[in-house]
C-alpha cells in the first residue's frame, strides 16, 4: 500500500484510434494492480461517443469496468461527462453551454481520487477528441493536475508496419510530457523481432517509453456468437447457450462439398455463413474447429443437421439476409469487437504478464513495489 | 456405436422364441396392423404378444396392455407407437427381460435436436437392460429361415442365399417387391433406420458366419466407423463376398445424404480405396447389385478368369467376348481336344474356337455337346452360354441341357438367354436350378468379373504392416505447441521437425525473419536458393508470387524476400507472415506429390502422384486408407499411369522407387499414430536414381 498523500498516482491510458487496445489495457492493468494489493479506481473522463439507453447517456466499456474492478462509485461519477451526438450538436447551436463540465469532472476525480491508492483514467478514443467541450488530452492532464494528481499518460497504438512510427511521434507531440511511455500493440508475427529490438531503442533514444511490444493475436480480434446474432438480428436455432463463445475467423460455404472439408480445415474457432439449404456444407462445417453456423436465406435447415451441431457443440442461427448481405455485416464484428468476454481478458492478461513492465511503470506511477 | 464383440449373434432377432408387438393394432390402416399381421400371417413360430391397451384381443391372439402383463418370457419386442411413448415401452422390454428391440417408429434424430435426445434416452435404456437395438426409424427386419416378417413391407421373399440391409427402408419396400416377382430369395432383410445402436457393421460380422447367407448385400449412405468397417469387411469378405451401394457420389447425391443422414457423404475417392481395401464389391445401381448377389447365391467361384463363351449368334457372341475383355478377363484358348470335339459334333459352319458358335438353327443338343466339352476343358474356368431365340430354337430344352451341364460340373455358368416374350419359360427352368440369366451378355459378364475379383480377393493374403522405429514424442511436442498456440497450421521449421522423427528426408532450409537472415542463410547453404513465403493463412503461394526458384546471389535472396513480404502484406493484410523459407534448390529429380486427407468416414486418405505442375490438369493419382502395408504401397505406384516414367523411359536410368514405398509407408505409420492430423501434402516428393533416394522438398500439415 502506498501512504496516502495528496499526490495521487494517475495513469491515464490513451490511444491514436478506436480499436487499438485501450479497454484491454486498462482492465488488465487494473487487474495486476489489485493483485499487487492497490485498490484502484477508475474513471473514463468524458466519452464524445455516447449512447443513450433509457433516456440516459450509457456506456457500456465503463459498465464493464465498474464490474470487473469492483468499483463502488456509481457510474455518473465513473463517466462524468457524457456527450451523445445530438448533445453535441445542441452545444455547437448554443442550446446548451460546456461550462458545468470542468467542474462536474473534478468533482468525480475528487471523489474517485478519496477512495483508491491509484486511478486509471481511459481516454477517448483518439488524441483529438475533447476540443469542442475544452476537454481534450491535455485540458485532462492539466485538469487533473489541479486536483492533486500528476497524470502520466500510456498510449497504447497499434503496429501494422514502419510508417505506424508516425503515430508514436505525433502522440509525443500532442502529449508532451504527459507522456509517460507506450504500448506497442498488435504487432504482426513477421515485425515482432524488429520492433523488439530497432523500434525499442529507435523509441527510447527519443524519449518514448516502450512499456510492453505486444504481438497479434487472433482471439483478441475476435467476436462472439452472440454478438453475430444480435448484428444479423438472427434467431438462434440450437445451442443458444454458446452465445458468449469467441468466434475468431469467418468462413463463406459457397463452394463444392469435396473442397469444402479442406478449406474449412484451415481455420479454427470460425463462424461458418452458408445457406440454409446447403446441408453438405454444414456437415462439412461441423466436422472441423467451427463455433456457428449462420444460415441465410431464411431457409431451416434439416433436423438432423440440428442434431449432428447439438452434439457438436456449433451454434446453428437462422439470419433473414441473403449470404452477401449478412458476410457484410457479420464481417464488420471482427477485429472491432468489444474486449468484455473472459476468455479475452485471459488471453491479454497473459500476454501482458509475460510482456509488460510493470516495474517500470509502478515506479514511474511512485507507487511502492 | 459399433460392438466390438466378436461373439455376437444377435440370435435375438434372427431367432427369437416369442415377439411382442407394443402399438399391435386391429385397424388395417395402421403400422401396428401391418406388422403385427406379417409376424402372424408369415409363419412365426413362437409366441406373439400384441400390446395395446384398448385392446382384449388382435388377429385373434390375446393382447395386453403393456409388456409387464405379458405373463411368458419377452425376447423381442418391436415398437410402433409414437416416439415420446417409446421409451417407456422400452423400459418396460428391459425390465421383462427383453434382449432385442426393433423401434419402427420415426420421429427422432432425423427431426432435431429433441428428437436427438429422445434417441439417446433408448440407447441408454437398451444398455441399462443390455439389450439391443435395431432403428429407430426404420422398416423392420425379415428373416425367411426362422421364419419372422417383423416389418411392414408387403409380402414375405422367398428363402435365398442373399443377405440385406439398407439405410432406405423405402429401398428395402421395392427391393421385395421386384424380388418376389423374380423369384429371388434372401436369407435376412434389415433396415437400419437411425443406427443409433446397431449398424452396419454389426450386421455384417453376424452374417459372415451365418449359414443360411452365401453373400451380404447393402444400401448404404453413410458408415458408422470406416476403420472399424474395413477392419471387419475385409475379414468378413474373405469367406462371404460383400457387395454394397454407396449412393451420394455426386454433389447433389452428397448434399442429399446430408440432409437425409446429417453426416457428410464421404469422398468418392475414400469408398474407392476403402471398398477396395475391405474386398467389398461396389455396386452402381440396384440391378448390378442383384446382378451379382444372383451369380454368388447360385453359382460357384471360377478357379480362373479364363472364360468359355457358347452362343447361337455371332453378334451377341461379339458382345460378349468386348464386354470380357473389357472387363479384365480372358477367353479362354480351348484345348486342342476340346476343338476337335466340337468340330467333330457341330456343322462345318460353326466355331469351334472360343466364342463357340453353334450356330443360329441350333437345337438343345448342340448346345448340349458345347456346354458339356467346355465344362470338361482344363484351360476353362467359367462359361457363359448366349442364346438368341430363333424360330427353330428349343428354349426350355436347352435351358434343361445347360442346367444339367450346372449340375455336375464345378464351374460356375452364367446364361443370357436374350429377349422377353418367348425367353420365360425357359429362364424360369434356369432359376429353378439355380441359374442366373440376363438378358444381355454384358450383364452376364459384369456379374461374372465381379466373382473373379472375389476369387482373387480370397486368395490374396491379408496385408502385414511393418512399423518403422520413429520419434513420436518428437512429433507430440511439436503438435502440442501448435495447439497451445490456437494454429491448425504447423510452420516449416515444424514441418521438418515432423519430417525428421518419421524418417521423411528433407533438403537443407532455414526460416528467415527478415532480408538480412535471409541473405545470410542463402550464403551458408550455397547457390542457387529457392524462397516460399510462410505463412499460415496464404494457401496460394504461388498465386501471390510468394515463391522464387533459381536465385543466384546474398543480393537477389534479399531483395526477394522484401518484395515477397509486401506482396503478402498487400494481397492479404490479415494474414499473419511467418517470414520467408530460403532452401536449397534440389536439381535432377523426378516430382511425385504423397499426401493424406482425412475422410469423414473412413479417416485417413492417403494419396500418391505424379508431381510438378501438371497435377492439377492430369489428376494422376491413387488412393489408399491409411494404415497400408508394403504390398499395397507398391500398388498405388504401378497404378498411376505415370508409372513408366518412374521406371525411366528411352534408356533413362530408373528412379529409387524403394524410396517413394518407403516415404509412402513412414507417412502411412505417421497419419495412423497421429489422428490429430487432418491434411498433410508433401509436395513435391523428389525422387532420384534407383539408390539416390528421396527428398520431401515442401510439407504442408493441418491439424484438427
Amino acid at each position: 500500500m502506498t501512504e496516502r498523500s495528496n499526490y495521487m498516482a494517475t495513469l491515464y491510458v490513451l490511444s491514436t484510434e478506436t480499436y487499438s487496445g485501450k479497454t484491454a489495457v486498462c482492465v488488465s492493468l487494473g487487474l495486476r494492480m489489485r493483485a499487487d494489493g492497490y485498490d484502484v479506481g477508475y474513471m473514463k473522463p468524458v466519452n464524445m461517443g455516447a449512447i443513450l439507453q433509457a433516456g440516459q447517456p450509457y456506456d457500456e466499456d465503463v459498465v464493464f469496468m465498474k464490474d470487473v474492478l469492483e468499483l463502488p462509485e456509481p457510474l455518473e461519477t465513473l463517466a462524468p461527462v457524457q456527450l451523445t451526438a445530438q448533445r453535441i450538436e445542441a452545444l455547437l447551436k448554443g442550446e446548451t453551454q460546456s461550462a458545468g463540465f470542468v467542474e462536474r469532472l473534478r468533482n468525480a476525480f475528487l471523489t474517485v481520487r478519496d477512495g483508491h491508492d491509484a486511478v486509471i483514467l481511459e481516454g477517448a478514443s483518439n488524441l483529438r477528441e475533447g476540443y469542442i467541450v475544452d476537454l481534450a488530452p491535455p485540458d485532462l492532464a492539466r485538469i487533473a493536475g489541479d486536483a492533486g494528481a500528476d497524470a502520466r499518460g500510456l498510449a497504447v497504438i497499434r503496429y501494422d508496419d514502419a510508417r505506424s512510427v508516425d503515430h508514436f511521434l505525433a502522440a509525443q507531440k500532442r502529449l508532451g510530457n504527459t507522456l509517460l511511455g507506450v504500448v506497442v500493440n498488435n504487432v504482426p508475427a513477421v515485425h515482432m523481432d524488429f520492433c523488439e529490438t530497432v523500434l525499442r531503442d529507435y523509441l527510447e533514444h527519443k524519449g518514448i517509453g516502450v512499456f510492453a511490444v505486444l504481438p497479434r493475436q487472433r482471439i483478441l480480434q475476435a467476436t462472439t456468437v452472440g454478438e453475430l446474432a444480435d448484428g444479423l438480428g438472427a434467431e438462434i436455432l440450437v445451442r443458444a447457450d454458446l452465445r458468449d463463445e469467441l468466434v475468431e475467423n469467418l468462413m463463406v460455404g459457397a463452394m463444392g462439398v469435396d473442397q469444402a472439408l479442406r478449406y474449412f480445415r484451415r481455420r479454427a474457432n470460425k463462424a461458418v455463413i452458408t445457406g440454409g439449404d446447403r446441408a453438405d456444407i454444414q456437415s462439412a462445417a461441423l466436422e472441423t474447429s467451427t463455433k456457428c453456423l449462420i444460415l441465410t436465406g431464411n431457409m431451416e435447415p434439416a433436423g438432423v443437421i440440428l442434431s449432428r451441431a447439438e452434439e457438436a457443440g456449433v451454434a446453428v442461427m437462422l439470419a433473414p439476409q441473403d449470404t452477401l448481405a449478412a458476410i457484410e455485416i457479420a464481417e464488420s464484428y471482427f477485429g472491432r469487437s468489444r474486449f468484455q468476454q473472459r476468455a479475452k481478458i485471459d488471453a491479454f492478461s497473459q500476454l501482458m504478464e509475460q510482456r509488460f513492465d510493470f516495474p517500470r511503470l509502478y515506479q514511474a506511477l511512485g507507487l511502492g513495489g | 456405436m459399433a460392438s466390438q464383440d466378436s461373439s455376437l449373434t444377435l440370435d435375438q432377432f434372427f431367432a427369437p422364441r416369442s415377439v411382442a408387438v407394443v402399438g399391435a393394432s386391429a385397424d388395417p390402416s395402421k403400422l401396428g396392423f401391418a406388422v403385427l399381421n406379417n409376424v402372424v400371417e408369415h409363419g412365426f413360430t413362437g409366441a406373439v404378444y400384441p400390446i395395446n391397451p384398448k385392446a382384449d384381443e388382435i388377429l385373434g391372439l390375446p393382447a395386453y396392455p403393456n409388456l409387464l402383463a405379458v405373463p411368458g418370457e419377452i425376447d423381442l419386442v418391436v415398437v410402433v407407437i409414437p416416439p415420446k411413448a417409446v421409451a417407456g415401452a422400452l423400459e418396460e422390454a428391459g425390465q421383462k427381460g427383453a434382449k432385442g428391440a426393433i423401434v419402427i417408429t420415426a420421429g427422432f434424430r432425423e427431426v432435431g435436436p429433441q428428437g436427438m435426445a429422445m434417441e439417446k434416452e433408448l440407447l441408454a435404456i437398451a444398455r441399462k437392460y443390455g439389450m439391443r437395438l435395431i432403428g429407430p426409424n426404420c422398416l423392420g427386419i425379415i428373416d425367411t429361415y426362422a421364419p419372422l416378417q417383423a416389418s411392414f413391407a408387403l409380402g414375405m421373399p422367398m428363402q435365398g442365399k442373399i443377405a440385406f440391409m439398407s439405410q432406405s427402408g423405402a429401398l428395402c419396400t421395392s427391393i421385395l417387391d421386384m424380388a418376389l416377382a423374380d423369384d429371388i430369395g434372401f436369407s435376412r432383410f434389415v433396415s437400419l433406420g437411425n443406427k443409433a445402436d446397431l449398424n452396419e457393421i454389426d450386421f455384417l460380422q453376424v452374417w459372415g458366419s451365418d449359414p443360411n447367407s452365401k453373400v451380404i448385400t447393402a444400401y448404404l449412405e453413410g458408415i458408422a466407423d470406416g476403420g472399424r468397417f474395413i477392419e471387419v469387411a475385409r475379414e468378413v469378405s474373405k469367406r462371404t463376398p460383400v457387395i454394397s451401394i454407396k449412393s451420394g457420389t455426386t454433389q447433389a447425391g452428397s448434399k442429399a445424404v446430408s440432409s437425409h443422414t446429417g453426416t457428410l457423404a464421404g469422398s468418392e475417392k475414400a469408398y474407392e480405396a476403402a471398398f477396395l481395401q475391405a474386398g467389398v464389391l461396389r455396386a452402381g445401381s440396384v440391378q448390378d447389385l442383384f446382378d451379382m448377389a444372383i451369380a454368388f447365391a447360385q453359382q460357384p467361384l471360377p478357379a480362373t478368369d479364363a472364360v468359355a463363351v457358347v452362343t447361337n449368334a455371332g453378334g451377341p457372341g461379339i458382345m460378349a467376348t468386348d464386354a470380357l475383355e473389357r472387363a479384365g478377363l480372358q477367353l479362354a484358348s480351348l484345348t486342342a481336344e476340346t476343338q476337335a470335339l466340337l468340330k467333330a459334333g457341330l456343322p462345318a459352319a460353326a466355331s469351334a474356337a472360343n466364342p463357340v458358335d453353334v450356330l443360329g438353327d441350333a437345337m438343345a443338343d448342340r448346345y448340349a455337346l458345347a456346354v458339356n466339352a467346355v465344362a470338361d476343358d482344363p484351360n476353362v474356368g467359367a462359361i457363359i452360354v448366349v442364346l438368341t431365340p430363333q424360330i427353330m430354337t428349343q428354349i426350355q430344352e436347352t435351358a434343361e441341357a445347360v442346367t444339367q451341364v450346372s449340375q455336375r460340373t464345378g464351374k460356375p455358368i452364367l446364361t443370357a438367354f436374350m429377349g422377353k416374350q418367348t425367353i420365360g419359360q425357359g429362364e424360369r427352368i434356369l432359376r429353378a436350378h439355380g441359374l442366373p440369366n440376363y438378358p444381355v451378355p454384358e450383364r452376364a459378364v459384369a456379374a461374372l468379373a465381379a466373382m473373379v475379383r472375389q476369387k482373387r480377393w480370397q486368395e490374396r493374403p491379408m496385408p502385414e504392416m511393418e512399423r518403422f522405429e520413429v520419434d513420436q514424442d518428437a512429433v507430440a511436442k511439436v503438435f502440442s505447441q501448435v495447439k497451445a498456440d490456437g494454429r491448425l497450421a504447423i510452420g516449416d521449421a515444424e514441418a521438418r521437425a515432423v519430417q525428421a522423427a518419421y524418417g521423411i528426408p528433407f533438403p537443407k532450409s532455414v526460416l528467415a525473419r527478415n532480408a538480412e537472415e535471409a541473405g545470410r542463410a542463402a550464403e551458408e547453404m550455397g547457390f542457387p536458393v529457392v524462397m516460399k513465403i510462410t505463412s499460415p493463412d496464404i494457401l496460394h503461394k504461388t498465386d501471390i508470387g510468394g515463391v522464387k526458384l533459381n536465385l543466384q546471389s546474398a543480393e537477389a535472396v534479399r531483395d526477394a524476400f522484401d518484395l515477397m513480404i509486401y506482396r503478402a502484406q498487400r494481397y492479404q493484410p490479415s494474414a499473419d507472415i511467418w517470414g520467408c523459407l530460403v532452401q536449397q534448390q534440389v536439381k535432377g529429380g523426378k516430382e511425385v506429390l504423397l499426401g493424406m486427407n482425412r475422410d469423414p468416414q473412413f479417416g485417413p486418405l492417403l494419396v500418391f502422384g505424379l508431381g510438378g505442375i501438371y497435377v492439377e490438369a492430369l489428376k494422376d493419382v491413387t488412393f489408399r486408407v491409411a494404415p497400408i502395408d508394403r504390398r499395397q504401397a507398391r500398388e498405388m505406384l504401378n497404378e498411376i499411369r505415370a508409372y513408366p516414367l518412374l521406371r525411366g523411359v528411352r534408356g533413362e536410368p530408373p528412379s529409387d522407387t524403394d524410396a517413394i514405398v518407403d516415404a509412402i509407408l513412414r507417412l502411412s505409420q505417421l497419419v495412423t499414430d497421429f489422428p490429430e492430423i487432418v491434411e498433410i501434402d508433401i509436395n513435391p516428393l523428389m525422387v532420384f536414381e534407383q539408390g539416390k533416394g528421396a527428398l520431401g522438398i515442401d510439407m504442408r500439415l493441418i491439424l484438427r
